[in-house]
């Protein structure tokens, strides 16, 4: 017998590859995957190489994107930013799904005093501003080595944006558990926990596969802030929003410096959105429009 | 009597519903199943009828216990399926079963054919993953499938093979009860009876009995050895399917006989329809609660509640006036047999 995600969605593949958005997005995101796993090792620099011939030197034949004012090859430096980039918004986005689909599934299966309970605690974290909190837990857990300072950024950018999508499943899974067909998995005796992961979680997968494609783009920006405020990655390693913010001085004499790494998380944010969309239309045609 | 295979003893269902007036909410209870005595012999068919919303799947619902009832007692064979804990009433459930009115909703779109009907054996142990698709594919062939179908999903099957893949589901642990709820009335005519046999076929090679819920009466009488009616959340009259409607004695029961499509075109020309409305279950009328819609309805029907009462020999009704016709409206019922 063939596993239930043999065929889960059928013709969703067939209707996203037809959409061309979806096509350029997907095209997009791979490029940018490839570069970032192979790009640093290609490049004669590595991201803390320091050309003092050539500080805040304009895009070249040397340094096809310029230098910075380090004179660190801004090429390479966005390469690793997008390693740091995709890996935060994979990572994070994973765990956040975790733990999201799993308190989402057990507040809609259990009800009562635990759902209150945890529909209450996400209500307290939609009050309070995402980045105000992720900086307090920064704060709290004060990296002090770079692998410190990744782990981090993980932990605290999961923590806050969990509760988005513990909702979502929840909602999408109160609405399943409704149906008629989750009844009679009951009426044949079978346990609640095969009951949740093979009736209820496969029929909500779509709306959570649409919603984590477009919360990596959030979570992506979020890193990009932090480090922008200098409380992210911390340095010598490069990240977008690091980039940005050590540019920012030179935004009159070398606007390249800001430019790059802006267009880069914009191209990266942009396309996942549209693969949202695209995903959102190819895995439900009725909500189309 | 041989010992009840089930024997509910009043069985009730209250739902509290909030109704908004102006700014109050008002809490009422709809009381949808209001003390329901119902028995059952091993292998054998009841039918429960009635208008829509008197409260016949509710009642086979709390039977299984796919809603908690609210009160009364329900045995099955011999156990007492309120006083279960979670697990217990799992595996309980091996012996129990139902199939739904709709098809099309009560099959897991993302689960393919074999792994539903195997599911209930790999849930109860009778089967390791193995032996299952033995199993699955001698079902498929019992209800009427192709074992080849196993590996399709239900999107691609018609209504009437969707339900003999429900009904295959349903009969995977030999089960010794099935509650079958409006079984046909949800698919095309051209397939109802080839279901309502298969149903019938399975019943004679299994020995299972069936509590059949239905509002069409012709096919409970085709399907039925005794028959309750249920109006408005309780039974107001039960007995053997033939006697029950060629010789209705609650007026309810006689408007239900009347109001079925006959073959025969001298019984069609006397139909007495009902009228007004069925009350809902918030506001029951008092005493008898037919008597709003009861052509025979006398002062003491609004004073007291008529009990269900043996009226001839397995046979109960619920009403004061039980057997007598209305004035002018009809010719005499039938003899009774």
């Amino acid at each position: 017998m063939s596993d239930a995600a043999a065929r889960p969605m059928p013709g969703a593949g067939a209707r996203l590859i037809r959409n061309p958005v979806a096509v350029a997005a997907i095209a997009v995101l791979a490029l940018l995957i490839l570069a970032a796993a192979f790009g640093p090792a290609l490049s004669p620099f590595s991201y803390d190489t320091e050309d003092r011939a050539a500080i805040l030197a304009p895009p070249g034949p040397r340094h096809a994107l310029g230098t910075d004012n380090h004179g660190q090859d801004t090429l390479t430096r966005l390469l690793h930013g997008a390693r740091v980039s995709l890996s935060v918004g994979l990572v994070v986005e994973a765990i956040e799904v975790l733990i999201g689909v799993a308190l989402g599934l057990l507040a809609a299966w259990k009800g009562g005093r635990l759902d209150l309970l945890l529909m209450r605690v996400t209500d307290g974290m939609f009050a309070f501003p995402d980045l105000l909190f992720a900086i307090l837990l920064v704060g709290i857990m004060r990296p002090t080595t770079a692998a410190g300072s990744f782990l981090t950024v993980f932990v605290a950018l999961a923590l806050v944006n969990w509760p988005g999508m513990a909702r979502l499943v929840r909602g999408q899974a109160l609405a399943v558990r409704s149906k008629e067909y989750v009844e009679a998995a009951r009426s044949l005796g079978i346990p609640d926990r095969r009951i949740v992961m093979r009736h209820v979680l496969p029929n909500i997968v779509s709306p959570i596969v649409v919603a984590a494609t477009v919360d990596i783009a959030q979570v992506i920006l979020a890193e990009a802030t932090l480090s922008f405020l200098g409380i992210g990655l911390q340095p010598p390693y490069p990240s977008w929003g690091r980039m940005i913010s050590d540019g920012l001085p030179y935004l009159r004499s070398a606007p390249q410096l800001i430019v790059y790494p802006a267009l880069a998380l914009g191209t990266v944010v942009i396309s996942l959105n549209f693969l949202g969309d695209a995903l959102r239309d190819a895995l439900d045609p009725r909500m189309r429009g | 009597m041989n010992a009840a295979l089930l024997e509910v003893t009043d069985l009730q269902k209250r739902f509290t519903v909030n109704r908004r007036q102006g700014l109050r909410t008002l809490r009422e209870t709809v009381r949808a199943v209001d003390g329901v005595d119902l028995r059952m012999r091993a292998g054998e068919t009841f039918g429960l009828v009635g208008e829509s919303g008197c409260g016949k799947s509710t009642a086979g619902r709390a039977i299984l216990r796919l809603i908690e009832p609210s009160g009364g007692t329900v045995r099955f064979e011999g156990i007492d399926l309120l006083g279960l804990g979670p697990e217990a009433l799992r595996q309980t459930r091996r012996r129990l079963g139902m199939v739904f009115q709709n098809p099309m909703s009560a099959l897991n779109p993302r689960m393919s054919v074999g792994d539903a009907v195997a599911e209930p054996l790999i849930a109860h142990n009778l089967a390791d993953r193995k032996e299952a698709r033995d199993r699955v594919a001698a079902l498929l062939a019992q209800v009427g499938l192709e074992p080849s179908h196993m590996s399709r999903y239900p999107h691609e099957f018609s209504g009437g093979q969707r339900q003999r893949i429900g009904i295959a589901r349903a009969i995977a642990t030999e089960p010794r009860l099935l509650v079958l709820d409006e079984p046909i009335s949800a698919l095309d005519v051209s397939v109802r009876a080839q279901v309502l046999n298969l149903l019938m076929d399975l019943q004679e090679s299994l020995g299972m009995a069936y509590l059949l819920i239905a509002h069409d009466l012709s096919v409970v009488r085709h399907a039925c050895s005794r028959v309750a009616v249920m109006y408005l959340g309780i039974i107001v009259e039960e007995g053997p399917a033939g006697t029950l409607f060629s010789g209705p004695l609650h007026p309810y029961t006689r408007a239900l006989a009347m109001a079925a499509p006959s073959p025969d075109p001298a019984r069609r020309a006397v139909r007495a329809p009902l009228q007004g409305d069925v009350p809902t279950s918030v506001e029951i009328p008092s005493g008898c609660r037919f008597r709003t819609r009861c052509p025979l309805a006398v002062a003491r029907c609004a004073e007291e509640r008529p009990p269900l009462i043996e009226a001839a020999p397995g046979r109960r009704v619920a009403c004061f006036r039980a057997g007598e016709a209305p004035e002018a409206t009809a010719p005499p019922p039938a003899p009774l047999a």
